[in-house]
């Protein structure tokens, strides 16, 4: 069978065992076992290479990072730094808001994905949020979709998974997303207080903070410090050359022990318990999906599909512009059907070539890439963040969706194209630290 | 037709044409890339039915992946590194201070009667992988972020902590020789080396240093740690289904690319340094004084450390080297 | 014939629940294992081999997780019917039709484990830096794959008896 035609029903194939409900890793050995048996790809010798990066070093960052971002979520970190900026902007109208979605961008800056946002923050704001008298869907989706600022604001997991896949520094990579994520910062904050104006009715409410035994302003700034330096440690470590990103999601999950026990005494035998047990199920359908994923882009490797695909592009169109916005669409289809990790372990190889030959620098393929895929964890049928967010918030799929996406069309799209069209919004802050 | 139907894991397809991978580990355009296609060149026009495939820049997996896809019979031709890691005597190859001049590397390595050479490619038939040539590289040198102290003296504290290959003779040359060292695989020294987490490295050349760590070299210390050779060997199910008239054709056009390669090595030691000293590194490049020095500091203090790793064969060609 | 199934499915019961244990001790050992080796370096005395020693407890929560997931029925699935359809007939269908699909490809991929395991054993590498026998690591993803695909088959079977118990219930009332 000709390897383009093999390509083309492999592709199909996938899209049809996702879609009828199949679990993720079968899916993508489904395709691989069609590409195996139609083009005689050696399957000992993938394996062999698949041992070998699945151990690799930063691939080791996403397990971390989960167990991190599990362990900050229990720990009562998040608790402690809404505590702080109640002190300082507690009676705004639709300032709430605006602290979730801050807070999210700082706990962005300790985690590296987009599911510790919602975990440490959806619990406790969005009741506080309703008490506002903003509709549960709006609260829910609020949470939810500022959860995405974990991906965005480094460190992150899906760009440490890019640097790995296409060679090019992490630490570029990381940077090229900030000035998205404070845009992204910036919309939804100002989507939020229009909304706030508009539909939350109820008065602003002072019990809430009455309802509380009232703390002192001092022993709530104290108790802000220890998760406030967190940022400062991981980041500062990071840039200061004193650890690698995955190392940082370790020191990360160290330090939230440490205080989710000495100093929040939050983390108890029990629920600490619970919590790796189900984490240990979270990697593990991660990686599973990883591993297949990882098996199914390398057999495309070995039969040059990429270059292929370059090739026909080239033939299609010499402008970069059509390139990348067909780039655009088909990213922000594939979020909807994989995770961003996965997404760019299958995409990235295959894409990169082309990437190239339109003269486009990998560190703004990068943040296209993670700008493109952080959506897909809201965008169903595979929304992992959204189902997440719907279950902590008892919200219903109809009142989640409608506000998801406005989120996304009016405070998230723009910057998706921004991200893509407008070299510098990506690239000037790597430049700046002479990273590229 | 597809290039690849009804292929079977050796490269054979039913109609009779061959389809072989060719694995290599250096980016396109580098030098090993070109001699991979000028081999592949030189096979396709000479035999019949052959279609060769290359995939350079570790595409199939880095050297050890590779070496072990070989002997399964599933990649059939390679230029890289040695893994050790079915085997681990034949890092012997890579031991520091086996030679430093280019005669001497020339009398190890050669193809025709080099004892490294054929150490190497008894060593890899037990690994189902038949050894065709020898490509050599460069002298390894150690390349910082930060000025070395007493780089003069072989002993002395150098102050810096550089990366190392994951092998236990590195780690105790670079001890040895006054760094503080950590070993890392390949894959993590550039961000390493980026956050300052290490301030140098060792374990390659002038040549890989330019292309991977260029724009992050401030100090090249050009010490020849070590003899680095790249290899082409070919999967011996491969091999064997080769005519006797093909397997001269393969071994001849080898050994042309091996002879192009020792030419290619000694005109790069310069070219690579003059790079580098054009881009404003500071380049240092030893008289024969020191280099003298390391080596023999090396041989005594390293050498009886390292010995055990390299089995049998060490006795032998440690005192063979000594006696010169 | 029922006696033995429940006996079947506690034993598969414990094993799961020893897999979640030892994925748990195993990641936080990581944890601690790659900030000692942070705080080594600090004061400028690596241990030498931690990132290779790392390796092996790591491929070992990768595969063991994926059976914990299987076990606990977490592994991801995006299916239309059911996000989409109102029908329980319909999402029953289609979820043993996925079962099927799903226990089909498990048994293709246990397979490729098996060849891939044979072969490791064979050649019986070992690790770079502390010669540790690298088929230890290589055999998670054997036992990995089968426990994920014990775990399926139990699923499937027990899926399709539901449906059958359900469906007769449902022509006993008629
Ligand atoms: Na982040
Ligand atoms: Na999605």
């Amino acid at each position: 069978m000709n390897v383009m035609v093999a390509f083309a029903i492999c592709m199909c194939l996938l899209l049809i065992l996702l879609l009828i409900g199949i679990p993720l890793p079968y899916c993508f050995a489904g395709a691989l076992i069609f590409l195996v048996a139609t083009c005689n790809v050696p399957v000992r010798s993938l394996f062999v290479w698949g041992y070998s990066q699945m151990i690799s070093t930063s691939l080791l960052a996403v397990p971390m990072f989960v167990i991190a971002g599990n362990l900050i979520a229990e720990s009562g970190m998040a608790e402690k730094l809404v505590g702080l900026a109640r002190v300082f902007v507690g009676k705004i109208k639709g300032a709430l808001g605006v602290i979730v979605v801050v807070i999210c961008g700082i706990m962005g800056a300790i985690s590296g994905s987009a599911f510790t946002g919602i975990a440490a923050l959806g619990g406790i704001m969005i009741p506080e949020l309703r008490k506002e008298g903003y509709s549960r869907g709006f609260a829910t989706s609020l949470v939810t979709c500022s959860s995405i600022l974990g991906s965005l604001i480094p460190p992150s997991v899906p760009l440490i998974i890019y640097g790995w896949a296409t060679g090019t520094s992490i630490l570029a990579g990381f940077l090229s997303t900030v000035v998205p994520g404070i845009l992204t910062i910036i919309t939804f904050s100002v989507l939020n207080i229009v909304y706030a104006r508009k539909y939350a009715n109820a008065p602003v409410v002072e019990e809430t903070v009455a309802e509380e035994k009232p703390k002192s302003k001092k022993k709530v700034i104290i108790e802000s410090i220890p998760a406030l330096m967190m940022p400062v440690i991981i980041l500062g470590g990071i840039y200061g050359g004193i650890f690698t990103a995955t190392e940082a999601a370790s020191v990360c999950a160290v330090l939230a022990i440490l205080l989710g026990i000495f100093v929040y005494r939050r983390l108890k035998a029990k629920n600490t318990l619970n919590m790796l047990r189900s984490t240990a199920s979270s990697i593990g359908s991660i990686f599973m999906m990883i591993f297949f994923c990882l098996l199914l882009s390398q057999a495309m490797t070995q039969l040059q599909i990429p270059q292929m695909l370059v090739n026909v592009f080239l033939g299609f169109t010499d402008n970069k512009y059509v390139v990348l916005l067909m780039v655009n669409v088909f990213l922000l289809f594939v979020g909807m059907i994989v995770n961003d990790t996965t997404a760019i372990m299958l995409c990235a190889p295959l894409l990169l070539p082309l990437i190239n030959a339109y003269g486009i620098s990998p560190v703004h393929f990068a943040a296209i890439m993670v700008v493109n895929l952080s959506a897909g964890c809201l965008t169903p049928p595979y929304a992992s963040v959204l189902y997440f967010g719907m279950k902590i918030g008892h919200a219903e799929f109809g009142e989640m969706m409608k506000n998801t996406a406005v989120f996304l069309l009016i405070g998230y799209l723009p910057i998706v194209l921004l991200t893509t069209y407008i070299e510098p919004i990506s690239m000037a802050l790597p430049r700046l630290f002479g990273l590229v | 037709g597809c290039a690849n139907s009804g292929q079977n894991a050796s490269g054979e397809t039913k109609s009779g044409k061959r389809i072989w991978k060719f694995a290599h580990t250096r980016a396109e355009g580098t030098d090993n890339d070109k001699l991979a296609n000028e081999f592949a060149d030189k096979l396709t026009s000479q035999m019949d039915n052959l279609q060769i495939n290359i995939y350079p820049n570790n595409q199939l997996g880095d050297y050890t992946v590779v070496q072990e896809c070989a002997g399964m019979g599933e990649i059939q031709l390679m230029l890289g590194s040695m893994s050790p890691s079915v085997n681990s005597t034949l890092s012997v190859q890579i031991a520091p201070y086996l030679a430093t001049s280019w005669d001497e590397a020339m009398a190890l390595y050669n193809s025709n009667d080099g004892m490294v050479y054929q150490y190497v490619s008894g060593q890899l038939k037990k690994e189902n992988i038949k050894l065709l040539a020898v490509i050599p590289k460069y002298f390894g040198a150690i390349m910082t972020t930060k000025p070395a102290k007493n780089i003069e003296t072989p002993g002395a504290k150098k102050g810096l902590k550089i990366r190392v290959p994951q092998q236990k003779a590195f780690e105790e040359f670079g001890t040895a020789i006054g760094f503080s060292t950590t070993p890392l695989p390949t894959s993590d020294t550039f961000t390493a080396l980026q956050t300052g987490v290490v301030d140098g490295v060792s374990g390659g050349g002038a040549e890989q240093y330019w292309n991977d760590y260029g724009e992050l070299c401030k100090y090249l210390y050009c010490t020849k740690t070590h003899m680095e050779c790249h290899w082409i060997y070919m999967s011996m199910d491969t091999w064997k289904t080769l005519s006797a008239e093909e397997k001269q054709i393969v071994q001849k056009s080898a050994k042309e690319i091996e002879d192009e390669a020792f030419k290619l090595a000694k005109s790069n030691e310069k070219k690579y340094i003059k790079l580098f000293k054009e881009k404003g590194v500071e380049v240092y490049e030893p008289g024969n004084k020191v280099i003298d020095d390391y080596r023999d500091y090396v041989r005594k203090k390293v050498w009886p450390k390292i010995g055990s790793e390299y089995g049998s064969v060490w006795g032998k060609l440690s005192k063979k080297i000594q006696n010169q | 014939m029922k006696v033995l199934g429940e006996k079947i499915e506690r034993f598969l019961d414990i094993v799961g629940n020893v897999c979640e244990v030892i994925c748990s001790i195993l990641a936080l050992f990581m944890v601690f294992l790659v900030t000692l080796q942070v705080i080594l370096r600090f004061f400028n005395m690596p241990l030498f081999g931690i990132e290779e020693l790392l390796t092996f407890p790591t491929i070992w929560v990768y595969f063991l997780g994926g059976a914990c997931a299987a076990y606990t029925n977490s592994h991801i699935e995006c299916g239309l019917v059911k996000a989409v359809s109102k029908n329980k007939h319909a999402v029953q269908i289609t979820e043993i039709i996925c079962n099927i699909g799903a226990s089909a490809l498990a048994i293709y991929v246990f397979d490729w484990a098996v060849q891939y395991s044979i072969h490791s054993l064979e050649i019986g590498k070992k690790s770079a830096v502390l010669g540790i026998p690298m088929p230890i690591g290589e055999l998670a993803i054997l036992t990995g794959l089968t426990l994920m695909c014990v775990y399926t088959l139990v699923g499937t079977v027990k899926n399709i008896v539901k449906f059958k118990e359900k469906w007769e219930e449902g022509g006993n009332r008629s």
